[in-house]
Parts: structure tokens; C-alpha cells; sequence
């Protein structure tokens, strides 16, 4: 091998050529991070420095955690890490994008592939000193960036032992993100011949397969009944998309960030192998494309001919399909207009691609067959979601192959606000109940499954939407959604509310460290009468009662009886960062609880909101329109009791009562001496009275009627 | 030496070169004439491993050479649109040059870029068509390799820098046996340096023939007969490949060797005869007639 075709000059060759992409790629990470970060904590350090050096430390080490990490933390959202994340994210794939156009778009050029293929340099010499250099162009700065803010993070006293691990770990994995992304850019650099067709290819490769799964997963939305959002996970799990790869590690990663590097990468594990091997994959399809590619491909849209049909069907379905959807929302999912919409887009998707590959207007006459082709995959993959033709809706799990389920009820949710963030995955990270036959009755009693519709109209939100999830034996899990009528199966419903792996689940005052650990510890009772604030020395007692009363919580009593009001619990540390809160209904069978409120004087059970009422209001909106309301007051006694007597309070329990049990168009409001003022909704089953009715001139709406 | 055996290669489904086969010896300079499209430039590609045959091969000095560094070392490859790094100038390529050809002369390279008045810190995107090309050309002789491609290299030259270059080629032919193989559409530009032709019509080879050979085997010939028998008798026997009359001088073209023909025309009665030089342009003429072709139509730049 002579020196011409050494690694060693060639890339010494190409880095002079390339210096002005290593000064970019210095600029950019340089004043993103350890520029931004001097800049943020100086300002910290001006406004809490002296006063509140511990706010101070605690904000600029979750600045640096966030400036080299992507995001805070300790926040458990992936929705905080994305939007934190996302400069330094768009600066990564911007490097590796321009590293692989700049470094390997000579292969569009006639010119410079007559200079550097008739050179007595071998191929493989000439791509790896371009990838070294690119790789270079972006790994120095990079590092050197993140070591500054390291650096400074020093100087200000943030830097503690597992930071340093934690900030190793999530450097390797960016690193082999921009690998990813990289690579993936040069095979689809190699593959085609001209920038508009690369730029195409590049966009392609980084998302094509996130486009497919949303296209697929929309489509299940739409069709498939039981198909639930948090199915989501199991058709977006990626295999070669590269960002939602990394963005899913990441999350991994900010659930609990200082540890050493080996134990985060162990704890990724998934995330790093699959990252590395796409990474691996990449390069090598990208380095076969680019041996074997023909120099006269320059200038042409794609490399080799026979991708065209397959890039070119391949769009046309997804062109079709996503039309499809469009209008398939549009018009409530009327074959005839999805059909239309499918061929549209394939139409479009052939007129352009045909353009972009063939470089002349003409060419969206030729190959026609390969129009046809498409309309005929599109209407294919179409109807096995419109008519369910892998009966995806029928299927379910065999009770032998089921380990646990976890059930997530909509009126479980509403009535339990004692929980950010998503309340169903919180269910099912809690929730593992051995009763799976309880999950087979759902599914049996599902809306869709009972009547075959194919579409329900619930205006009087009759219909529980229920999450279930399956966990299998052989490791799988599935998601369902089956819609409920709560009241027809007050058995099934009565069997679930019981169930103590349920309600420990559900209720986290069954779990043992409830309230551990935090500094500051509050607890509220809400009644009709207003809120009062227990004293922290009454909270553990209130706490044993509720469990005990909770014993009798069941679908039976929830639905008859009226709640009485609300326990609320919150805590926090002492600088506020870390805080919880919790609520719990109260029911006229939480006698234990009751008892404790009454003997501690935060509750009176023979006290009435009558005798404190002086006025009560009653609203209604004529024909349900907010815009033509008519209002009545009411002071005598008498006539107060009457009403009152036929409502119930509208923010207590109305979750587990259907909507239809409420009067839509009417709302009472009582006002007391001191201010306080309730609302309430009118039973149906009650009715207004009469002289009510004859004052407000009261017409019943057609929605009540149920249509 | 370069050898192309059958080679073929089409582009979209329509043949650019169609089982050409070649032969280029050591210390030759090859001309390679055809119009534009007629597969030259697919051809030096395919002989300088650019591109890669659909069938057939190329061999340099017995080896293929798409893919091997070994042999692409002994040559260099001028294309009719050269490339220069965007804000390089002489010095620069000259740098880069001897960075992939050890053996380049670098003394001798600013020695001829003086003589040619070439500023050696000028950045070549200024320079005009011909001043590229004389560069092109400049740094390519100067790396020294046994084989020089070109590929319309004239093109753009004015006569006197095309006869510094011829004489430059030829300098180094004498030196250490260089062999050129230059490929053009334009037969006078190629006369007075190339030792072998061939002719690439449409993807296929018309005729490839050693230029010596061609010319001592036919010959032009002026002459006045006495007569008109004397004219008929005079141009029998003969394999006349063109006759032209202008009153009574007439000027033929006559297949075969030299000392025959006077040795004929001596023996007939003339006014006068004359054997003339053939031009290249007269040689095609004469030999692509017999293949039914017009050269004129073909290849008259």
C-alpha cells in the first residue's frame, strides 16, 4: 500500500478540506452549552447567591444536569425531557446530517467521481477518511463541550461523583445516537444521486418507520373498538427509528440520573444495544452502497434502479393511506370518501415521486402499473382495518395464558384526583390482580362486542371507558379498551371494587409508606359547609379510618349513596420540590371516618346546609344554549328544602351516577350568611318541583329524551 | 499496456459502448475519434476503472482494473470537465496531487506552470476554460505515471498552447515512455500526434488501425494522361478507393503501398504523376467509405 492510499493521509487530506464543519460544529455546542450554562448560573448565583445558597445549588445543578443530560431529571414526564432536549437533539442530528451531505455528496457530482474514483486511492480508504472525519468533526466539540460545563460545574460546587457517571452514561448513548443518525445519512447519501433525492432519502430513513406506526396506529384508533392509546407503546416500540430509540432511552435515563455510567447503560440496556446495532447496520449497508454504487448514478435520482419502484409504491401507500385517514376523520369514517381520499393520495404521491425520480414532467405517464399497484396495496391494507379482517376486536386472551391484569375504570379516574400526570399508567404500574376472569367479563360485557355496532352514540355517557390491561404469562402485554354500561353490570362492577389488590392499587393509603419522608404534611375535610384543615397529629388516626371504612367500598354503595365530601392529604419536603397530594371520597358508610371528623369537630352529622342557607339560585339554560339562560331565586325555607332535597352536590361523587341521572339543562346554587356558596345538580329521577318548573317556564330538552 | 476486451455498458437501456475491444501498446499515443455519444468518454471511464463494464473487461498491464489501487497508480485520468476544490489554487492541487502520487515532480511542476504563466497562488475558480485546462494537463504529466487519459483535452487550448502540450506529451513519450491515449471528436487535432487511431461510431469500434500502416497503404496520387485511353489504361489494375477529375489533372486515392504505385505509374503514359502525403482526415475518408460510412457526416469538427 503506498502513501497515497494510507487511512492516515487521506484523512489527513480530507480534514484540511473540511475545517469550516469542525469550526461550525465548535460554535454551535460551545455557545449551547457550557457558554449558556456560565451565562445561566452567573445569573443564579447574582439572584440567590448570599440569601439562598441551597436554592441556588439546587437550580444550577439541575441546569447542568439538564445542559449535557436533555432535560431535568427528576422530572418523570418524557414530555419535560422532549421540550428541554430538543435544541441539543435538533443540534446532534443537524451535525451528523451535514457530516454525511458534505463528506459524500461528491457522489452527485460526474466531475468528482471522474477525480476521485480514477485516483489510485482504494474505496474502502476513501469512505472511512471521509467517516473519520466526520465523526470527528462532531465528537470533539461535542466532548470539549461537555467536559467545559463540567468544568464550570466544578467551579461552582454542583459536581458530585455520580453526576460525573450519570454525565458519562448519557454522552456514550448521544454519541451513538449521532452514529445512528449518521450512518443511516450516508447510506441514504450512497443510494441516491442528487440532493433533492438524498435530503428525501435522509427525512425517509429517520422517520419513515415512526410514519408507518402512526399511520398504523391512527388506523387502529379509528377501527379497531377495543383498540386503547396505550397500545400506543406496543406498535410505536421502535426497530430502526433512530430518535424515538434515543427519546426512549431517555426516558429510561431521567427517571433517576445519579448513577455510575455502567449501571445507566445497563439500566438502557435495551435502548444502548439497539441504538448500537442500528448503528452497526447502518454503516455497513451504507459502505456496501457505497462500494458498489455506479459512477454513473451521479446526477440521477437513485443509485440503483431497482429501489425506484419500491421507494416509489412505498410512498404512494403511505400518501394514500394518510389521506385516507384525513378523511376518514373528516367524514366519520365513510368508506366511500376514504376511498376517494386513498386514491388521491396515491395519485399525488405517483405524480411527485415520478418527478423526483425521473427528473421530467412526463414521467407521470409511465409506469402506470405501478400506480395500479399501490391503489391496490393501499385498499388492501385499508380494509383490514375498516372490516376487520384479522378480527382484531374479537381476540381474547385465553384465562390460562393470563398472569395478572390491571383495570383502569374512566369513573375510578375522575373520582380519584389523586394523581398527576397519567392515571392509567399509574394503575397499571400498581395494579396486578390475580382475579383475571373479572377482566374476560369486561371484555364479554363490551358495548361493541354485546350489541356488533359498529359505531356508539353515547350522549348520556352511559358507557365506562375501561383500560384493561393483559399481562401474559410468556412475558406480552396488551392493552384494551372496552366501553361499560356500569349500571347493567353492577355484579361484575360490585366484584372488581371489592377486590383488595384493587383497592390497594387504587388507594395509596394501603401503602406503607404513605406520607414517608416528606417534611411538611397537610390534610383538608370539604363538605357543603367549606373546608377545614386537620392538625398534623390527627392525620395518621383519619388515615387508619379511611382503610377501615374503605373495607365496605363498592361499586353498590357508590352508585346509591350520595357523598358526604372529600379528605384531601398533602405533603411536601421543606423547600417544596418534591410534593404529593391526595383525595378520598367520603360515604355515608365511612362511619369510622365520620365519627373521627365529628369527635374532632370538623364534622356535625345533624347538621343541615338549610338552616345556613338564605338564598338559592336555580340556572337554566333554555334548549341546552348557553346564551339564553333564565334565573329564579328562592328564600323561603320551605320551598329551599323541597329543592335542595331532590340534589346532590355537583363536585361529590356524581362519577359512579350515569350523566343521565343529572338534569342537563338546570343548576342550583345555595348561598349561605358567610359567603359560601354550593352547586348542585338535580337528580332526575327527582325532578324539580312543580312551582319551580311553573317559574322558570321549564321545557324538557330533546337531549334528555336520549336522542 | 491497456487492453479492452468486449466491453459493454448501457445507461437507462440504451448501449453507450457495445463490445468494443481495444489494444493499446506502451509508448503509443492512442486517439480515440468518434462524435459526441459515440461512447469515448464511457470508454476512457471504463479503461481508467471510473466505471465498471455490464460485460467485458479492462486491463492495465494484465490486471483488471475497476477496484485495484495498484494499477490505477500507473495512471492518470484528464476529464473533459476537470474539478478543482472550490478556493484551491495551483499550489494547492499541486499538494494534493502529490499527496496521492508520491512520484510527482513537483520542481517541474512549477518549472512549466512559469512558462505557462500560471500564477501558482491564483485561485483556479478565476481562471478561464483553457487556463484549467493547461493546468489539468500540467499536473497530470507531472505525477508521473506510466499512462495518461484524456479526454478532450484540446478542447478550449489555442493553437500554440495545443502545441506546447503536444510537444510537452511528446517530451515525456521520449523521456520515460509515456503512452497517451486522447480521445476527441476533431481528427486534425490529432494528426500530427497519434501513432495508432480508432474510430467509435455509436457504441462500436468503425476501425482501429495503426496510422503508419494506414498511410503507407494508401497513397494520393496526381496526374495528367496524354489521353483519355491512355487514362483508362493508365488506372487499370489499380484499387482506386477515390477518383476526382478537375479538367485533365486527376487526383486519386489508391490502396497500396507506395513504391508499387510509382512503379505502375512509371510504366503508363502520363503528362506527369505525383504521389502526395495523405492527410488523417483523407485516410478516414477513404477507409470509412469502404464501411458505407460518411466521414465527413462523422466526425469533421
Amino acid at each position: 500500500m503506498t502513501s497515497g492510499n494510507s487511512l492516515w493521509a487521506r484523512t489527513k487530506e480530507n480534514a484540511r478540506r473540511r475545517r469550516w464543519l469542525w469550526i461550525g460544529n465548535s460554535f454551535a455546542f460551545f455557545i449551547w452549552m457550557p457558554i449558556r450554562f456560565l451565562a445561566m448560573c452567573s445569573s443564579l448565583q447574582r439572584d440567590y447567591g448570599t440569601n439562598a445558597v441551597d436554592i441556588f445549588r439546587d437550580s444550577a445543578r439541575n441546569l447542568l444536569m439538564s445542559n449535557i443530560g436533555f432535560g431535568n431529571v427528576s422530572s418523570l414526564s418524557s414530555y419535560s425531557v422532549m421540550y428541554s432536549s430538543f435544541t441539543t437533539l435538533l443540534l446532534i442530528v443537524l451535525s451528523a446530517v451535514i457530516a454525511a451531505m458534505e463528506g459524500y455528496s461528491y457522489l452527485y457530482d460526474r466531475r468528482k467521481v471522474d477525480r476521485f474514483h480514477s485516483e489510485p486511492v482504494s474505496s474502502r480508504v476513501r469512505f472511512f477518511s471521509i467517516y473519520l472525519n466526520g465523526f470527528k468533526n462532531f465528537a470533539l466539540p461535542y466532548l470539549c463541550s461537555v467536559l467545559l460545563s463540567v468544568l464550570i460545574g466544578g467551579y461552582y460546587h454542583l459536581v458530585t461523583g455520580k453526576m460525573i457517571g450519570y454525565f458519562a452514561g448519557i454522552t456514550i448513548f448521544a454519541m451513538l445516537f449521532f452514529l445512528a443518525v449518521y450512518h443511516m445519512a450516508i447510506l441514504a447519501v450512497a443510494l441516491t444521486g442528487n440532493y433533492i433525492a438524498g435530503v428525501c432519502g435522509i427525512l425517509a430513513f429517520l422517520g419513515i418507520e415512526w410514519a408507518i406506526r402512526n399511520l398504523v396506529y391512527r388506523y387502529c384508533l379509528a377501527y379497531y373498538h377495543t383498540f386503547s392509546t396505550y397500545s400506543r407503546d406496543e406498535i410505536m416500540s421502535p426497530v430502526f427509528s433512530v430518535a424515538t430509540i434515543f427519546l426512549q432511552g431517555l426516558r429510561k435515563f431521567a427517571v433517576d440520573g445519579e448513577k455510575t455510567a455502567a449501571s445507566l447503560l445497563r439500566q438502557m440496556g435495551g435502548s444502548v444495544s439497539g441504538m448500537l446495532l442500528l448503528s452497526v447496520i447502518a454503516l455497513v449497508l451504507a459502505y456496501l452502497a457505497y462500494r458498489n454504487r455506479p459512477a454513473e448514478a451521479a446526477g440521477h435520482s437513485m443509485a440503483f434502479g431497482f429501489l425506484k419502484p419500491l421507494v416509489k409504491i412505498t410512498a404512494m401507500v403511505l400518501a394514500g393511506l394518510t389521506l385516507g385517514w384525513i378523511l376518514s376523520d373528516l367524514s366519520g369514517k365513510s368508506i366511500y370518501i376514504v376511498g376517494i381520499g386513498i386514491f388521491m393520495g396515491v395519485l399525488l404521491a405517483h405524480c411527485i415521486v415520478s418527478i423526483i425520480l425521473e427528473q421530467r414532467l412526463s414521467a407521470v405517464f409511465h409506469h402506470l402499473w405501478q400506480l395500479g399497484l399501490g391503489i391496490a396495496i393501499s385498499g388492501l391494507i385499508f380494509s383490514v382495518f375498516a372490516f376487520d379482517l384479522t378480527r382484531f376486536d374479537d381476540r381474547v386472551p385465553k384465562e390460562s395464558d393470563i398472569d395478572t391484569v390491571a383495570i383502569a375504570l374512566s369513573a375510578q379516574q375522575n373520582d380519584s384526583s389523586s394523581y398527576y400526570g397519567d392515571f392509567i399508567k399509574v394503575m397499571v404500574r400498581r395494579m396486578y390482580l390475580k382475579d383475571t376472569e373479572v377482566a374476560l367479563q369486561f371484555a364479554a360485557a363490551d358495548y361493541f362486542h354485546q350489541t356488533g355496532d359498529n359505531e356508539l352514540l353515547d350522549y348520556n355517557n352511559q358507557y365506562d371507558a375501561t383500560t384493561v390491561l393483559y399481562r401474559m404469562k410468556n412475558g406480552k402485554e396488551y392493552y384494551r379498551t372496552y366501553y361499560i354500561d356500569m349500571a347493567a353490570q353492577s355484579d361484575m362492577m360490585n366484584r372488581l371494587l371489592d377486590n383488595d389488590d384493587y383497592k390497594r392499587a387504587v388507594f395509596r393509603i394501603y401503602d406503607e409508606d404513605y406520607m414517608a419522608g416528606y417534611d411538611r404534611k397537610q390534610c383538608y375535610f370539604e363538605d357543603v359547609f367549606g373546608t377545614k384543615s386537620l392538625r398534623e397529629d390527627e392525620i395518621t388516626d383519619l388515615i387508619e379510618c379511611l382503610k377501615q371504612d374503605y373495607v365496605s367500598y363498592s361499586y353498590t354503595n357508590l352508585r346509591d349513596e350520595v357523598e358526604i365530601g372529600q379528605i384531601s392529604f398533602t405533603a411536601s419536603d421543606k423547600n417544596y420540590t418534591d410534593q404529593m397530594s391526595d383525595s378520598y371520597a367520603v360515604y355515608p358508610f365511612c362511619k369510622k371516618t365520620l365519627a373521627y371528623l365529628e369527635k374532632k369537630g370538623y364534622y356535625e352529622s345533624d347538621r343541615s346546609l338549610l338552616d345556613e342557607v338564605n338564598r338559592v339560585e336555580i340556572t337554566y339554560y333554555v334548549d341546552d344554549d348557553y346564551m339564553n339562560v333564565k334565573t329564579e331565586n328562592y328564600d323561603d325555607r320551605a320551598e329551599m328544602e323541597e329543592i335542595i332535597k331532590n340534589c346532590q352536590l355537583s363536585n361529590f361523587g356524581i362519577w359512579w351516577k350515569e350523566q343521565n341521572d343529572y338534569m342537563e339543562d338546570i343548576y342550583v346554587s345555595t348561598y349561605t350568611g358567610d359567603g359560601n356558596i354550593q352547586s348542585f345538580r338535580v337528580l332526575k329521577a327527582k325532578g324539580l318541583p312543580d312551582f319551580v318548573q311553573k317559574d322558570l317556564e321549564y321545557e324538557e330538552s330533546t337531549q334528555e329524551k336520549g336522542y | 499496456m491497456i487492453e479492452i476486451k468486449h466491453i459493454t455498458k448501457s445507461f437507462d437501456g440504451c448501449k453507450a459502448v457495445d463490445d468494443v475491444s481495444v489494444t493499446i501498446k506502451e509508448g503509443q499515443v492512442f486517439g480515440l475519434i468518434g462524435t459526441n455519444g459515440a461512447g469515448k468518454s464511457t470508454t476512457l471511464r471504463i479503461m481508467t476503472g471510473v466505471m465498471k463494464p455490464d460485460a467485458g473487461e479492462a486491463l492495465v498491464d494484465e490486471e483488471p482494473i475497476y477496484h485495484n489501487v495498484g494499477r490505477k497508480e500507473r495512471i492518470t485520468f484528464i476529464p473533459d470537465e476537470p474539478y478543482f476544490f472550490s478556493s484551491a489554487t495551483p499550489a494547492i492541487m499541486a499538494q494534493y496531487y502529490a499527496s496521492i502520487y508520491p512520484a510527482f515532480e513537483m520542481v517541474q511542476f512549477y518549472e512549466w506552470l512559469d512558462k505557462f504563466g500560471l500564477e501558482k497562488t491564483r485561485r483556479i475558480a478565476t481562471f478561464s476554460k483553457g487556463m484549467k485546462k493547461q493546468l489539468i494537463m500540467l499536473l497530470s504529466i507531472c505525477t508521473q505515471t506510466k499512462y495518461l487519459i484524456c479526454d478532450e483535452t484540446f478542447d478550449g487550448l489555442d493553437p500554440v498552447m495545443r502545441q506546447s502540450v503536444k510537444s510537452m506529451i511528446a517530451s515525456q513519450m521520449e523521456e520515460r515512455g509515456l503512452t497517451c491515449v486522447i480521445a476527441s471528436h476533431n481528427l486534425r487535432e490529432l494528426e500530427d500526434i497519434c501513432d495508432h487511431v480508432g474510430l467509435l461510431h455509436r457504441g462500436g469500434v468503425l476501425l482501429s488501425k495503426d496510422l503508419q500502416d494506414m498511410k503507407c497503404n494508401i497513397q494520393k496520387v496526381q496526374c495528367v494522361f496524354q489521353t483519355e485511353t491512355d487514362a483508362l489504361i493508365g488506372m487499370q489494375n489499380l484499387d482506386i478507393v477515390q477518383k476526382e477529375k478537375r479538367g485533365s489533372l486527376y487526383t486519386l486515392t489508391i490502396r497500396g503501398k507506395k513504391a508499387e504505385i510509382i512503379a505502375h505509374f512509371s510504366q503508363v503514359s502520363t503528362v506527369f504523376f505525383e504521389v502526395l502525403p495523405l492527410s488523417l482526415e483523407e485516410i478516414f475518408i477513404s477507409e470509412t467509405e469502404v464501411a458505407g460510412y460518411d466521414i465527413r457526416k462523422l466526425v469533421m469538427g
